[in-house]
């Protein structure tokens, strides 16, 4: 019996990937009681040391020990990324929801509007919005955010465009359903799949931004670090000491990876045809249920 | 004879293709519907018929014409005032299987449904054991996903979530073309059924004439968008008038070898429904064809005997 539920949703790649995002997931929220070291402590007759037990990820040019500072920069990089995802996807996705449904006035303008802002590179957008906003770790949230938005409105948008033309979509009109209903209840659970896909793939990209305008300073402020302004710093001390570069570039790689592992999962079992054999002992409890209550 | 329940008047709906021409999906059509009774729509792909229906159901908006229900006119109401009509109207789609949102288990749609039109949960479960019973399938397809169930099952779900509302009146678009011969004969039965036992008036929108001959009371030929043969069904079969239907009878299979003979087929394709000019739609295939009449002057749809209306010049 517990093999079939091991079929559905819980494969393989899944269970890794959980794995993995569990453990940076905790990682991100504890880290900063686990790490050995203050992150922030310099300590100058310590630079540049390889891995040792005293310092498991070795320390960077002022001394500080990497692995409390990887520990520390978790929680940031991963809080950020999910924030700018989360408030891209509550703008983006209702806004993309209602242009491809009604394709009217409302879907022209703010086309035409995300058409204009994709004219600039994402990074030099993001750091446009930061100077109006003023730099700062929320700030450069909101801004990669906004960069964010059209780009999650317009995959929305395109999918509502192939859903709505479909029979169900038409079979709901006839039933008299309002526009409302068609939207958020048949065809918004329809684009979901391709909408998760994108924003745990959008997390990677919003790990990247921030990391970027943490870099030219915009984002997170020193002493503060998440793994890109880690990973910036260790650009600098690349020939030297090649590992402040590579830890934080390995961690981005490997969330990044799991991420895309759960979302090809994830988007699996949402697809009722590409799901092995589902849920058999869900439905064998509710039609006994059923049976019960109409025996 | 019974009341009409359905008066469509001089319906048209063009798509435009270009600035300056429209497709002529449905052009001038007038008929009326009776009650109690099934009215067949048959024709081409692209003759317009699957246009009517979605007409009466108000999905698609109409550029001129009227269409009355029950003396009540319907197609210019908004969505709001079609409401209460939708709950006397109902569809039955082509696809059983596109026709059901693939998120949705079976029940909840069912449920959705009468949640939507405040219908209380002890009668809707009474509603949906009954439609069940009705309709032959076990209870536990409602906890199934629509790609779980096959096209007859579904097709049958479709027509009983269409009765869920106990309507008056269903547009059958093409309901049994997707399904196979011996499943189109279990859902022809179950509509023959559903119209004796709950007095259904049917819309059954075919290009099959073998579907159309066993199910309906009167029918109706289509052709580029006009109706150009119109009568009771026996009247239609055994003395045809217009060449098409004419045409489209003797190219429908004979099932026994012996009874097979040369027949007349019609050449060439359906033409393009774009901006069709003057004279009778049919005159470029039609080998009865009269140079200067029929191809310069539009034929009426008249009344010939007694319920058999023809749009020809010269019918047989």
């Amino acid at each position: 019996m517990k093999k079939k539920k091991m079929g559905t949703l819980f494969t393989p790649p899944m269970m890794i990937s959980a794995i993995i995002l569990a453990v940076i997931l905790l990682i991100s929220i504890f880290g900063t009681l686990l790490a050995p070291y203050d992150p922030e402590a310099i300590d100058l007759a310590n630079t540049y040391k390889k891995f040792s037990p005293d310092h498991w990820f070795g320390t960077d040019a002022m001394g500080r020990d990497m692995f409390s500072r990887m520990l520390c920069g978790a929680h940031t990089t991963i809080l950020n990324a999910v924030l700018v995802v989360l408030f891209a996807d509550f703008i983006g996705v209702p806004l993309g929801l209602m242009c491809g449904y009604k394709e009217g006035l409302l879907d022209k303008i703010v086309m035409r509007i995300w058409d204009i802002l994709a004219a600039f590179p994402p990074l030099i957008l993001a750091m446009v919005f930061v100077a109006i906003f003023g730099k700062g770790e929320l700030n450069a949230v909101l801004a990669t955010g906004i960069v964010f938005i059209p780009m999650i409105s317009r995959l929305t948008r395109s999918s509502v465009l192939s859903e709505k033309t479909k029979t169900y979509v038409e079979t709901a009109k006839s039933l008299g359903y309002t526009e409302r209903k068609i939207i958020f209840r048949h065809i918004f659970p329809n684009v979901v799949p391709t909408l998760m896909a994108e924003f745990t793939l959008d997390i990677g990209y919003a790990i990247i931004s921030l990391a970027s305008l943490s870099y030219m300073g915009l984002g997170v402020q020193s002493p503060k670090s998440d793994w890109g302004s880690i990973l910036q710093s260790g650009m600098a001390l690349l020939f030297k000491s090649p590992t402040v570069a590579l830890i934080p570039g390995i961690a981005i790689v490997i969330t990044v990876v799991a991420l895309n592992l759960l979302t090809d999962s994830i988007q699996m079992y949402l697809d009722p045809v590409q799901r092995r054999l589902p849920h058999i002992m869900k439905y064998k409890k509710r039609e006994a249920k059923h049976n019960e209550k109409y025996a | 004879m019974s009341k009409k329940i359905l008066d469509v008047k001089h319906l048209k709906k063009y798509y435009p293709v270009s600035k300056k021409s429209f497709l002529h999906a449905v052009d001038d059509v007038s008929f009326s519907i009776f009650q109690g009774e099934i009215f067949g729509i048959v024709g081409e792909s692209g003759s317009g018929k699957s246009t009517i229906g979605r007409s009466i159901l108000n999905l698609i908006a109409i550029d001129k014409g009227e269409i009355y229900w029950d003396g009540t006119r319907i197609d210019s109401l908004d969505a709001k005032g079609m409401l209460e009509f939708r709950k006397k109207m109902q569809m039955v789609f082509q696809n059983p299987l596109a026709s059901f949102n693939p998120k949705q288990y079976i029940g909840s749609a069912f449920s959705e449904l009468c949640k939507f039109y405040k219908i209380s949960r002890h009668e809707m479960n009474e509603k949906i054991i009954k439609l069940l019973e009705l309709i032959n399938l076990p209870a536990d397809v409602l906890t199934r996903m629509p790609s779980q169930l096959s096209g007859g099952q579904l097709q049958r779900l479709s027509i009983a979530r269409s009765l869920l509302l106990e309507p008056d009146f269903i547009v059958a678009d093409e309901p049994v073309s997707a399904l196979d011969v011996s499943v189109q004969a279990q859902i022809l039965n179950l509509i023959l059924d559903l119209r004796d036992k709950m007095g259904l008036t049917i819309l059954f929108i075919s290009h099959d004439l073998n579907v159309v001959e066993r199910i309906c009371d009167r029918v109706a030929v289509m052709y580029l968008g006009v109706i150009v043969e119109m009568a009771k069904k026996e009247q239609l079969f055994s003395h045809t008038m217009h060449p098409y239907t004419h045409a489209l009878i003797e190219v429908n299979p004979i099932e026994h070898p012996s009874l097979r003979k040369d027949r007349e087929i019609i050449a060439g394709d359906i033409p393009s429904a774009v901006d069709v000019g003057e004279g009778c739609r049919f005159a470029g295939r039609c080998q009865y064809c009269k140079k200067g009449l029929c191809d310069c002057v539009t034929p009426e749809l008249i009344e010939v005997e007694s319920g058999h209306w023809v749009a020809c010049h010269c019918p047989f």
